[in-house]
């Protein structure tokens, strides 16, 4: 899942980006309001965390530019400001979730957690596709009850699959969600990761429609 | 406490009203006794004249003693006689009920309840006249409990009344009370409804709503300070956190624990610097109190120097102008606040830009004056750009540094040294910030003024 961080704090944003990929996200970073907004606009993000003070444009102004732009992407507000005005002007602008600094990094990710599953109307996070059993939090796959070993990446495509069930997804899709802009993609990346997926989980759980991409039937 | 009082104001009221009336009854009656006895007495006489024309001594050494028939008789003013010889012999005495008296010496005297007077009259005839008290004394009785009536009438009413006016002229105090009570619950917006400024309470009402504006002021800047420096420190505070949380949740190798350590010392060094510039403004006047003769040139050019690695750096030039001038003032403070003005003209300066910094008397004020010609300041941030953590531009990225603390500083240094400190700025023409201080801190003895 690939989250855009916006802080303009160098080390703040750093230390933020390197805890979300350790937690297997792909995440972009940003510095100021400007190209905050430019990238939230680029990029269909699964989920923003924003600061408020920014230079060049403040918060609230992103926030309200990705609105009107009409995107519903989940925005998390992570700001210094706590008091219960600037929470309400903030999630009145649009945010979804607010959270003062400074934070705890595990309750940062269970949030941004909670809130794509919520974008995308899946409030349980376990999901059950025949004998198969993806715990999306634990970032597990089970059959029969036992765990079937996945990579980042493996589970990264996967994830996306299941949450889209019944959704054709372009290899496009898929790694843009899975990468973000530093890395470095090759080509047949993702047909190589769901060929692995295939050898773990078995040739009929993700179908091929040539030409189009890949989907899980609902 | 209000009750009481009421009570107390219109018990001392009452007293005095009681007083009052009392006195005034008792001389009412006194009066009247004293007119109604003397004009008793002058009848008495009357009366002793007539029965003293009525006796007549005889040759014989005898007294006729020849009456008119009205003398004989209780008149209707009541007054009796007796009439006796000069051996004591009892001659003659008005139809009455009293009893024979002793003649006694002349002259008018009480007897009995009755008023009498005793007198000689020719050949030694002794004459007594009197007459009964009973009806002057009851008439007094009336008159007394008729004014008792009265007072203890006008005394009630005015207890009423009192009561009914304290209750009103205090109300006000309650509404005081009730405004100072939510004041010190927390509500600081509370305030006395003032109807009648007029009056002594009116006033009070206005003097204490101004003293409650001037506390609530107080205290909302404290609130400010205290809410902005706590931002300040989150955010650092908050890259200490994510940092150590990263480090910590798995083995991670030599040197990327080494940039971590790394980041936390930055983060820590921000809030070493945000807490001392906090300290710096809290410490105030207790440290600006020890003064010595300062060299404001000499402040300025070490400023100068020390602010020298930034303009370096961003390849800009310093030209000073500073002539000699001292004023009373802590130097560790002055230096901090002039660092912090030079230290923003370098920071919101523009590439290849100038700072310049000249010290001066005009007028016989000390003068310290930094220009530059950076970015400026927009007019409607003008006159925050003293306030503490206030940072004009967003633009003004964290980047360049600073908490928003350096003018704050300024302004607080100059001040406890009691001067002032004003800002001129155009947006892309640049700031010029001018330290004023009157000519009562100016130590003589250096250089005379330049020129205006």
């Amino acid at each position: 899942m690939r989250i855009l961080v916006v802080e303009d704090e160098p080390d703040l944003r750093r230390s933020l980006a390197r805890s979300l990929a350790d937690a297997q996200f792909a995440v972009d970073e940003s510095g100021d309001g400007e190209d905050a907004l430019f990238r939230a606009l680029e990029v269909d993000y699964d989920a923003i965390v924003l600061d408020l003070m920014l230079p060049l444009k403040p918060g609230e102004a992103v926030l309200e530019g990705i609105r009107r732009a009409g995107r519903t992407t989940p925005v998390l507000l992570l700001t210094a400001r706590d008091t219960i005005a600037d929470r309400v002007r903030g999630l009145n602008h649009g945010a979804d979730d607010y959270l003062t600094k400074p934070f705890v990094i595990d309750e940062l990710i269970a949030r941004l957690r909670a809130l794509i599953r919520r974008a995308q109307q899946q409030p349980w996070p376990v999901v059950t596709i025949g004998s198969l059993r993806i715990d999306l939090v634990q970032r597990r796959v089970y059959r029969d009850d036992v765990e079937v070993p996945l990579t980042g990446r493996e589970f990264g495509i996967l994830e996306q699959l299941v949450r889209h069930r019944g959704r054709i997804l372009t290899r496009t899709m898929l790694s843009e969600h899975l990468y973000n802009d530093a890395s470095e993609v090759m080509s047949n990346a993702i047909d190589v990761h769901v060929a692995a997926i295939r050898r773990k989980l078995g040739a009929g759980l993700i179908e091929t429609r040539r030409g189009q991409g890949y989907l899980i039937d609902a | 406490m209000r009750d009481s009082l009421r009570a107390r104001l219109l018990f001392w009221h009452v007293a005095a009203g009681a007083a009052i009336i009392v006195t005034f009854g008792v001389a009412v009656c006194l009066l009247v006794w004293h007119s109604r006895l003397s004009a008793i007495d002058t009848g008495l006489r009357l009366h002793a004249a007539a029965l003293d024309r009525a006796v007549r001594p005889t040759d014989n050494g005898q007294v006729d003693l020849i009456l008119d028939p009205g003398l004989r008789q209780v008149d209707a003013s009541g007054i009796y006689h007796f009439v006796w010889t000069r051996e004591g012999v009892l001659i003659d005495r008005s139809d009455t009920d009293r009893a024979v008296p002793e003649p006694g010496p002349d002259g008018p005297r009480f007897a009995g309840g009755h008023r009498e007077l005793a007198a000689t009259a020719a050949s030694g005839v002794r004459l007594l006249v009197g007459v009964d008290l009973a009806p002057l004394r009851s008439d007094i009785r009336a008159l007394a409990t008729n004014l008792l009536a009265a007072g203890g009438g006008i005394l009630l009413l005015s207890v009423a009344a009192g009561w009914w006016m304290l209750g009103r002229a205090l109300a006000p105090l309650g509404r005081i009370n009730l405004t100072a009570r939510r004041m010190a619950e927390g509500d600081l917006s509370a305030r006395i409804p003032d109807e009648s400024v007029d009056s002594e309470v009116g006033q009070l009402v206005t003097a204490l709503n101004s003293a409650f504006d001037r506390l609530h002021g107080a205290i909302e800047r404290q609130r400010r300070f205290t809410a902005d420096a706590s931002h300040e420190l989150r955010t650092p505070l908050a890259t200490l956190s994510a940092e150590v949380q990263w480090a910590l949740a798995r083995d991670r190798a030599r040197d990327e624990l080494r940039s971590s350590l790394e980041v936390c010392g930055r983060a820590a060094a921000r809030m070493q610097a945000v807490i001392e510039r906090l300290l710096f403004l809290a410490r105030g006047q207790a440290v600006a109190a020890e003064t010595h003769p300062v060299r404001l040139d000499d402040v300025a050019r070490e400023a100068v120097d020390h602010t020298r690695a930034l303009s370096y750096a961003s390849g800009l030039t310093v030209e000073v102008d500073l002539a000699p001038v001292s004023i009373l003032a802590n130097r560790e403070r002055l230096l901090e606040a002039v660092t912090n003005v030079v230290t923003n003209a370098l920071r919101y300066n523009v590439p290849a830009g100038r700072v310049t910094v000249e010290t001066h008397l005009e007028n016989g004020r000390a003068v310290l004056r930094v220009a530059d010609t950076g970015i400026g300041i927009a007019a409607e941030d003008l006159p925050h750009v003293f306030d503490p953590f206030f940072r004009g531009d967003p633009a003004r990225s964290r980047d360049t540094g600073g908490a928003g603390l350096g003018l704050a500083v300024a302004r607080t240094v100059a001040e406890e040294h009691g001067g002032t400190i004003h800002c001129d700025s155009a947006p892309g023409r640049g700031t010029t910030v001018t330290m004023t201080w009157p000519a009562d801190r100016v130590v003589p003895g250096t250089e005379p003024s330049r020129p205006a």
